[in-house]
């Protein structure tokens, strides 16, 4: 089978499976809920049926089922194809949202948030604005240090992809000692926090931050979409996409900026999930090869049910409590990335 | 006016000037061969007339304008690197229509380009095969290829040009041929080529015009009978050579002493 079918029979198995892995997932964990359930009760809400399902299944479905799993959905899909952008735009198999300092600014932002919260927000009587501090500061905190980044590695000749990995690692380091300082400052409860929130976790969704996912990370994926016959000449080599008639310089700065976005985003409301921008556009290329046009799609499905799966395990493995997500996708994809560097020397070898 | 035109272009980067006051054109149908030891200047007036460096002072012209639009260039001006970072497994026949991405033609019309700029770079039993695992004249050649397809089509802009930065330098002796040949073969059909060259022989062979860089500067311009004395060459490479009559064609052989 040649890759155009390949492609082709890969998005529309994604398409099925997506669906599929949702509704699964709203009838995952310590209360089982059967899939006909999920489905009459969307019914009911629609006026078309009107089913016997008990009022308390109703409630975990509909409050804290269905927001989890729709934001699950578009974390995984967003991390995913941040992950396939930049592993294009920096033309490194290796790279990952987390390589321009994204998710280091993000959580150190959040850390300020969680640990000097409270002192910082003291003078605003606002509720709103203290429930959405922290996601206030990480993306904040995101989008700064990507912008940081990205004008140290600009020059008048155009940005330097190597320098801004080089930044990057600098301003990952700069805000871990940042983190540090946090931790050693922090009580006790709030160094538990903390310390939860840096495993990641997508257990605090509710309608609102359902609301926020859409509007902002809709429009991210979206527009990542479009971008795969232009990340294929970027992966000849900057010149040569230029000579493609491609504005390169136009495309990185736009690149850039939407995968803060996605990350910062993410990373705001659900804290650090690790793997998913490295892992997953990796097993797309392995079944679809390189090309962006079905890369970037398909990752963002892939990215989605991933996330689910890793978050059905969070919720299951050790009911009634509950694993942080960072850890499952930690736990499934640092052995799945060790096994492809192994590949990879033998490969060389 | 339909031509590849440059006009007393400067390049300064702080202190040092990489290029200094050059002025050449390379018209539809001919092949230009640039010359010159390394480091003279020959890639960054390669770059300047892609648009990749803007001139410190000067100007270039396309085809009588210099204010084309990236993907207008484009479907005119097909430009072939030194070397091209691809690291991902890609095949070559996906490496290949890349070249057609300012085009607006179809998909099948794109393969079927792709098949026939693939066999001019004698590429198409490559095909299927993963760029990766292509040794680098094979890349080099499907490269050229991928060159070949972006400025397959004539377009309503104006006449189209070829800039081949080395492309013979990882390439056997027979491969070197079928290049400049397929260069030669270009022109015929209307396309201006520049290409930049090491080797005397072959460019004395395949060229209409020689052009010499040294510092950065023009050293001499002409044909190949002009330009190839062995004072011009002493002077440009420091190199003791004799220039004799080719025994089959109409050009300057070159010999080393």
């Amino acid at each position: 089978m040649n890759r155009s079918r390949k492609s082709a029979l890969l998005l529309i198995v994604l398409a099925v499976l997506l669906p599929a892995v949702i509704v699964l997932s709203v009838g995952t964990g310590p209360v089982a809920i059967a899939p006909l359930d999920i489905i009459y009760i969307l019914l009911d809400r629609l006026d078309i049926t009107d089913s016997q399902v008990s009022d308390q299944t109703r409630l975990i479905v509909e409050s804290i089922r269905i927001p989890r799993t729709l934001m699950g959905v578009m974390i995984g899909s967003s991390l995913a194809i941040a992950g396939a952008a930049m592993q294009g735009l920096f033309r490194n198999p290796l790279a990952d949202p987390s390589i321009i300092g994204v998710s280091s600014g993000a959580a150190l932002g959040a850390g300020i948030g969680i640990v000097l919260g409270s002192a910082l927000f003291a003078g605003f009587s606002s509720p709103l604005l203290m429930d959405y501090s922290v996601s206030l500061l990480a993306f904040g905190g995101g989008v700064l240090t990507t912008w940081i980044v990205y004008k140290m590695g600009t020059t008048s000749n155009g940005t330097s992809v190597a320098t801004m990995l080089l930044a990057g690692v600098a301003i990952s380091a700069l805000a871990g000692a940042g983190m540090g300082i946090l931790n050693y400052i922090a009580d006790d409860a709030t160094l538990r926090s903390l310390t939860f929130w840096q495993m990641g976790s997508i257990g605090g969704a509710n309608w609102n931050s359902v609301l926020l996912c859409f509007t902002l990370l809709g429009p991210v994926i979206f527009s990542l979409c479009r971008y795969g016959q232009v990340l294929n000449a970027v992966l000849l080599g900057e010149s040569e996409a230029r000579h493609l008639g491609i504005d390169v310089q136009k495309t990185k700065l736009k690149l850039i900026l939407v995968t803060a976005m996605a990350v910062g985003v993410s990373v705001s409301v659900a804290g650090i999930i690790g793997f998913v921008g490295l892992v997953v556009p990796h097993l797309i290329r392995l079944m679809a090869g390189p090309d962006h046009r079905t890369l970037l799609p398909a990752s963002a499905m892939l990215g989605g049910i991933l996330l689910l799966a890793a978050d059905m395990i969070a919720r299951t493995a050790v009911a009634p409590a509950e694993l942080p997500i960072g850890i499952v996708t930690a736990l499934m994809g640092a052995p799945f990335f060790m096994s492809l560097l192994w590949q990879q020397r033998k490969r060389i070898a | 006016m339909s031509c590849l035109k440059v006009q007393n272009a400067t390049v300064q980067i702080g202190e040092k000037i990489l290029l200094d006051d050059v002025s050449l054109s390379v018209a539809p149908g001919e092949v230009v061969t640039v010359l010159g030891p390394n480091g003279a200047g020959k890639s960054t007036l390669m770059k300047v007339i892609s648009g990749e460096q803007k001139p410190s002072s000067g100007n270039v012209q396309l085809n009588g304008r210099n204010d084309w639009s990236l993907q207008q260039q484009a479907l005119m001006l097909g430009v072939l690197t030194q070397s091209s970072s691809l690291s991902f497994p890609f095949t070559v026949e996906e490496v290949v229509i890349l070249g057609r991405i300012p085009c607006s033609t179809d998909r099948t019309q794109n393969l079927a380009i792709v098949e026939a700029a693939l066999k001019e770079v004698d590429g198409l039993h490559l095909r299927d095969r993963r760029y990766t695992t292509l040794s680098g004249g094979e890349r080099q050649r499907v490269h050229m290829a991928r060159v070949l397809a972006q400025i397959w089509d004539e377009t309503d802009f104006g006449k189209r040009y070829l800039l081949l930065d080395e492309p013979t330098s990882a390439l056997d002796p027979a491969h070197q041929q079928l290049t400049l040949k397929m260069a030669r073969k270009q022109a015929e059909k209307g396309v201006g080529v520049m290409v930049i060259l090491h080797d005397l022989n072959l460019a004395a062979r395949y060229s209409d015009r020689l052009v010499i860089l040294k510092e950065g500067g023009l050293a001499a311009q002409g044909t190949p009978h002009e330009v190839l004395t062995a004072e011009t060459l002493q002077a440009v490479f420091d190199v003791d050579v004799t220039i004799s009559k080719h025994p089959v064609h109409n050009c300057p052989l070159v010999i080393n002493n």
